[in-house]
């Protein structure tokens, strides 16, 4: 029998509601095809929203097993992409509230940074590219933990998964003019953050 | 128009935001503007790092472990199924129990007689079985032995 996933090859691949069609008819590939789609996307996001490691693997998980329960209800009124990214921030925000994780974010950034240092330190030649590239990602992690959790999602949306403000407005169920104020406050805020750091660089 | 105006509007300018008249003038400005050119280039910085830090992969095996916790998760769905099936039961039970004593109770108990209230409050025979006649109910064992006894 063939199946709707294996009528397409390797170069034409299904796309999002074509993969959704084929899960509903029971192809587990299909699925599998979704979680791989968007494993590293939604790692990303629970990661930089999080500010932490720690929980990422548990979390993704978390995310592609309410995918899985709720992809039969899935009502094709927004993209796939965004009904992922929207659970993913949920459970993040819930996460954050639930913790306060945001609390600890800047201890656990401060101990990445001291030890970024010390390694820096004992290194005989200061400043090569590796490192400078890794610490401008770890000053950009520590100014994202210090946003509020619904602004950081926002601008994560944004800048990482280019979304437009109207598929931002869909994924958090907020107006597109919330989110393009959102977005220019949590710019505000990274710009005061950084400022240091802009100004070494110019 | 005012410096302050395009620069409020730079953010929604980078994200291809802003209708495409606003869009040209505010063109326009940043070529004339140092400050709003600097702030671009910051908000193009932000971007570009906060896309660098995105840096994890997840493993090759991340889809199984997904399918492990589903299978985990309906296994214990069943589970559970089992037991809130086996406790609705149990309260079920329970209540016609309950339901099944109290309507034996009921049965068992004597019919509350006018007259044993009466007789409680101190009031005299005569006017025990006067009440007991005159409220036209029908006379208890307990009216009729009262009334013999304090004749």
């Amino acid at each position: 029998m063939t199946t709707v996933y294996h009528q397409f090859s390797v170069e034409q691949q299904p796309d999002d509601f074509q993969l959704i069609e084929a899960f509903r008819k029971g192809e587990e590939k299909a699925f599998e095809e979704i979680v791989r789609r968007y494993q590293r996307q939604v790692a990303n996001i629970i990661y930089l929203t999080l500010g932490s490691r720690e929980e990422v693997d548990d979390l993704s998980q978390e995310v592609f097993v309410r995918v899985f329960r709720s992809l039969e209800r899935f009502q094709f009124d927004s993209s796939l992409y965004s009904w992922i990214y929207r659970i993913a921030v949920n459970l993040c925000i819930d996460e954050i509230r639930k913790k306060r994780i945001r609390k600890l974010i800047p201890l656990e950034f401060m101990t990445e940074r001291k030890l970024e240092r010390e390694k820096r330190t004992k290194e005989t030649t200061t400043g090569s590219d590796e490192l400078l590239q890794k610490e401008k990602k770890e000053v950009i992690r520590e100014a994202l933990a210090k946003l509020a959790p619904n602004q950081r999602a926002v601008i994560l949306l944004r800048e990482y998964q280019d979304l437009s403000y109207g598929e931002i407005a869909k994924t958090l169920r907020i107006s597109p003019q919330a989110v393009k104020s959102r977005i220019f406050r949590a710019r505000q805020e990274l710009r005061d953050i950084l400022k240091d750091y802009f100004e070494e660089r110019t | 128009m005012k410096h302050r105006i395009f620069e409020q509007r730079l953010s929604a300018y980078v994200d291809r935001e802003l209708a495409a008249e606003q869009m040209e003038s505010m063109r326009e400005h940043i070529e004339a503007c140092e400050i709003c050119r600097r702030r671009l280039q910051e908000l193009h910085a932000i971007r570009n790092q906060i896309r660098a830090s995105a840096t994890l992969t997840m493993p090759d095996n991340f889809f199984y472990s997904v399918r492990s916790a589903i299978r985990r998760e309906e296994r214990e769905s069943v589970a559970w199924l089992g037991t809130e099936r086996l406790a609705r039961n149990v309260v079920v039970g329970l209540c016609i129990l309950v339901l099944g004593m109290l309507a034996f109770e009921s049965y068992l108990k004597p019919q509350q007689s006018i007259g044993v209230d009466r007789y409680f409050t101190g009031e005299s025979a005569d006017s025990t079985a006067q009440a007991v006649i005159g409220s036209q109910q029908e006379l208890s064992k307990a009216d009729v032995l009262m009334a013999a006894l304090t004749k």
